[in-house]
């Protein structure tokens, strides 16, 4: 055991550049797969939230068609009620004049003529009324496919953020983590190490 | 009336616009999220970095602080520092103060602790002492540093009071060792005055026994008390006591013996105490066979061993009296307090022929004394007188006593031929030597002036005192020095000047006999000393610089001006100026003077043709210049203004019907036009004049103050040496010049004299006659 020693000892004696220089190496090389390691967690954790915008980004897309369809529906509502609405003036139009007529009235002229004005305008106000409603349920509909295009717009370029900022994150790790280790030294050439023997061989001369 | 159907508005604006929801700016998030990690991540990055900076900045703060404390500490001490930079400077500048004063605190402690146990047995240097002086380096140097920092000084107060403490244990423990040590050795000191005061008291001790024995018992009973006291053991006191006892009988025979006058006596006493050596209670009592046996060995040698020593003693003033005798013959005096050891000792042995030669010693001091103060023709004569006073016959004290003046005047003749300041200093006045002088006296300042004015002076008086001897200025050594200083090609020729120059100076006019002494008559140097005392010092330089320009080898041939220009051509232009062509030795000049000059040339000659090359001029015209310097012309822009030879248009009028020559050579202060204006203004008949005219001349006839007297220079030969240094002018009227003396010793300026005398002077002085 104490040859064993003994011969480990000298060899590590003979040997100490080396040892030193496999140190200095190994340690470089401990820091810059730690440095790669955390940035290649950041740029996998960057593609992850890339997906999940990507995936986030079609959502909207989908809830502002069924709002669009929502929206057609209430237009197509507004413009029936729309013509109802002038169906109901032509008909009491149609009344006033028929009872005027009956009654030997003029019905262009007079107090019929001005209830047949004021139905008519009344019943277009309906109409126009019904019209109105109708074109802000068809605008709804592109409002909210702008939005919905917009927001997917929006979680694309998150992603694509996202994606950049893990591998900004992975770069800025790398440098920093490289800083930090250049700082420490890791990779500057290893010292010389003193020899234990080469400086001192004379005195084995000396009894 | 029928009824009209009205319509009925139902309507009503019910749709709503749609507004949507806000949207999910998940983009914006995701920006500002990475925005965030960037930005975290540059922050800390930028923390690292600071903190790598700030590491550096202490580091260099640390470092700059290290290579200048002082200065750091002096920045920072009247603004606080601020940076990390500042704070790491400041703090390792007051880190290394610190360390510094701690340093030098612990020196100084322990060079009072040092110092303390050196000489802590003196008493001023108790242990008190020593503390209060190390509570006054704990604070003074603790205070030192609390203005820099009053943590860190109490720090070092701290530090160095544990220092102090473990120093001052030591001191103590030291201190009650040598308590210890004191005390014993307090013993033995007592013992040892015991010893003596018994010794001293057996030795003078009176026959009387009773009393001897009485008071001896008493002073060894004191003894005993005291080394008690002193806490010697018993055993060790009885046993000093004992041995004490026995010492003092011997010491008390001794005694007795010793005051017994005559051998007659000694023997009556060692017979006596040889009786009693059986019964030992008298003579003998108290002391062992061995002791008594001892006692009579030494008793019976005593006569033959003091005859003995008293011949030693004799023999050795004699021989000791002998060597300082033979030593006054040389000059050397023998110290009065060496004369009276020797009589006391001579004395003291009874040896006639000892103190015979004493008495002789004794003589030949006082002849010494008187002869070396005497001129020596005076102690030549004193020699006589002694030789004819022995002549009949005498006895051997006055032959030794007239050998040692013929000596003591055979030295002074030495010394004042060849080193009288050796002379004088070492035998006449060793009690008042003259200083010495080195090559640093040669630098030119009023000290040195005066110290080798002083030198000239004490010579010139010295030698005068002696006999008229030539002076001689310097010792062999300074002589030896000075030669060097001279002849050393590699002192600048600058620098030999400023020491002529400084020569020159001190002794104006004597300079050429102080040159001539130190550079045993070296010619150039000598004429360079002749013109810089004509106040010519540009050429006594070109001299200078020619000798160093010849040491080095550099030779004017091969100039360019000079391509062939050797001894040959040089000794045509020289003879062709010094010989008249008609007579063999013009100007009254011998070889030596002859040789010195044109050595004298050519070395001026290489110094002007090194320093002072002029393209206009040829070798020739340079080398003439050099001669005519050398013999003390000056010249102006082109030609000579004073001295120098010339033409002579007038030969027989100016200089003698004799004079055979054509050539002149002038006074270096004579002008060259009150030359010619003597010439012309001279007239043959002149010149028949003789020195007996000169002296049966009485210019008081004339209506003037007579022919100036210099001193007491009444012969004209005086007066015309007097006239070397004159400088003649046109007079007041015609017949007469003016006549200008530089020295003004009885001429006055403007004094005008007769031409006709004027004449005669001029032709001791310039003809070849």
């Amino acid at each position: 055991m104490t040859t064993f020693i003994a011969s480990a000892a000298t060899w590590i004696s003979a040997n100490a550049a080396t040892i030193s220089t496999i140190a200095t190496v190994a340690s470089t090389a401990v820091s810059l797969i730690s440095a790669g390691t955390s940035a290649a967690a950041q740029v996998q954790q960057g593609e992850a939230r890339a997906v999940e915008y990507e995936a986030k980004a079609e959502v909207p897309i989908m809830q502002s068609r069924s709002e669009q369809i929502a929206a057609k529906q209430e237009a197509t509502v507004h413009r029936e009620a729309g013509t109802k609405a002038l169906k109901k003036m032509r008909s009491d139009i149609a009344a006033v004049k028929a009872r005027a007529a009956y009654g030997s009235l003029n019905p262009f002229t007079g107090s019929t003529g001005t209830l047949v004005n004021f139905n008519y305008a009344e019943g277009t106000d309906d109409y126009m009324t019904q019209v109105r409603n109708a074109v802000i349920a068809s605008e709804n509909a592109g409002v909210s496919e702008g939005a919905a295009r917009y927001q997917r717009d929006l979680y694309r370029q998150a992603a694509v953020n996202a994606r950049t900022g893990g591998y900004m994150g992975a770069a800025a790790t790398g440098l920093e983590q490289g800083f930090q280790a250049f700082q420490a030294g890791a990779f500057r050439p290893a010292a010389a190490p003193v020899s234990s023997a080469g400086g001192y061989s004379h005195l084995s001369t000396i009894t | 009336m029928a009824r009209y159907p009205r319509y009925e508005r139902t309507a009503s604006l019910t749709a709503r616009a749609h507004v949507p929801g806000m949207p999910d700016f998940a983009d914006a998030r995701e920006q500002q999220r990475n925005a965030q990690i960037l930005g975290a991540s540059a922050d800390r990055m930028f923390q690292f970095a600071m903190k790598g900076v700030e590491k550096q900045a202490r580091h260099q703060g640390a470092r700059d602080a290290a290579s200048a404390p002082e200065a750091t500490l002096q920045k920072y001490q009247a603004n606080a520092p601020q940076t990390a930079y500042e704070e790491s400077a400041y703090a390792t500048a007051v880190n290394i103060s610190a360390t510094r004063i701690e340093t030098e605190a612990r020196t100084e402690m322990n060079s009072a602790w040092l110092e303390w146990q050196k000489n802590w047995q003196q008493e001023a240097y108790t242990p008190e002492t020593l503390v209060t002086k190390m509570t006054a380096i704990q604070t003074g140097y603790s205070e030192a540093l609390a203005n820099l920092d009053p943590v860190a000084a109490q720090n070092l107060s701290a530090k160095l009071e544990m220092h102090g403490q473990s120093l001052h244990i030591d001191v103590a423990g030291t201190y009650l060792k040598q308590q210890a040590k004191e005390q014993a050795a307090q013993a033995v000191r007592h013992q040892v005055a015991y010893q003596d005061d018994l010794q001293r008291f057996a030795r003078r001790a009176e026959p009387n026994a009773e009393m001897f024995d009485g008071g001896l018992s008493l002073r060894l009973e004191n003894f005993r008390a005291g080394q008690l006291a002193l806490g010697v053991d018993p055993a060790t006191v009885e046993r000093s006591v004992a041995a004490m006892e026995a010492l003092s009988h011997e010491d008390r025979v001794r005694g007795q013996f010793s005051r017994l006058s005559s051998p007659e006596e000694q023997k009556e006493f060692l017979k006596k105490f040889k009786a009693d050596q059986n019964d030992g209670n008298k003579l003998a009592r108290g002391l062992d066979s061995k002791q008594i046996k001892m006692l009579i060995g030494e008793m019976s040698g005593a006569p033959r061993a003091h005859a003995a020593a008293m011949k030693r003693i004799a023999t050795r003033v004699k021989s000791t009296a002998g060597d300082y005798f033979r030593n006054l013959g040389k000059g050397y005096d023998t110290r009065p307090g060496d004369l009276v050891d020797l009589e006391k000792q001579a004395h003291f042995s009874g040896d006639p022929e000892a103190i015979k030669a004493v008495n002789l010693l004794r003589e030949g001091v006082n002849l010494r004394r008187r002869m070396v103060a005497m001129p020596v023709v005076v102690a030549e004569d004193h020699v006589t007188q002694m030789r004819n006073a022995i002549a009949g016959g005498a006895s051997p004290e006055a032959a030794d006593l007239t050998e040692l003046a013929e000596g003591i005047v055979a030295t002074a003749k030495t010394g004042l031929s060849t080193d009288q300041v050796g002379y004088h200093n070492t035998i006449v006045n060793p009690e008042e030597p003259m200083a010495g002088l080195s090559t640093e006296n040669l630098v030119p300042t009023e000290e040195n002036f005066t110290k080798i004015r002083d030198r000239v002076q004490s010579v010139n008086a010295f030698s005068a005192t002696m006999g008229n001897f030539a002076p001689l200025y310097f010792t062999a050594a300074e002589k030896q020095h000075f030669t060097t200083f001279f002849s050393d090609a590699r002192i600048a020729p600058e620098t030999k000047l400023a020491a002529v120059m400084t020569l020159n100076k001190a002794s104006p006019g004597g300079s050429i006999t102080l040159l001539q002494q130190l550079t045993d008559n070296a010619g150039p140097m000598v004429v360079a000393a002749g013109l810089v005392a004509d106040g010519n010092n540009v050429a006594a330089l070109h001299i200078m610089q020619g000798v160093e320009a010849d040491a080095l080898g550099l030779k004017p041939e091969g100039e360019p001006q000079a391509p062939v220009f050797g001894d040959k051509e040089r000794a045509e232009i020289f003879d062709s100026l010094l010989r008249s062509g008609e007579t063999a030795r013009p100007f009254q000049f011998g070889n030596k003077t002859i040789a010195t000059t044109r050595s004298a040339a050519k070395m001026m000659f290489l110094g002007m043709y090194q320093t002072d090359i002029r393209a206009k001029q040829s070798p020739e015209e340079y080398y003439t210049r050099a001669v005519q310097t050398t013999l003390g012309a000056k010249y102006g822009r082109e030609d000579i203004t004073h001295g120098g030879i010339h033409e002579t248009r007038k030969p027989g009028a100016l200089y003698g019907k004799n004079f055979a020559g054509h050539k002149v050579l002038l006074s270096p202060q004579m002008p060259v036009q009150h030359f010619r204006w003597l010439e012309d203004n001279l007239n043959a008949e002149d010149a028949g004049l003789t020195k007996e005219h000169l002296v049966a001349h009485d210019l008081a006839t004339e209506g003037h103050q007579g022919w100036p007297k210099v001193g007491n220079k009444a012969s004209d030969d005086a007066r015309i040496e007097d006239l070397r240094q004159a400088t003649f002018a046109p007079g007041s009227r015609p017949g007469w010049a003016r006549l200008l003396t530089p020295q003004g010793d009885g001429y006055q300026d403007g004094y005008e004299v007769n031409l006709v005398q004027l004449h005669l002077l001029m032709t001791r002085k310039f003809s070849t006659q």
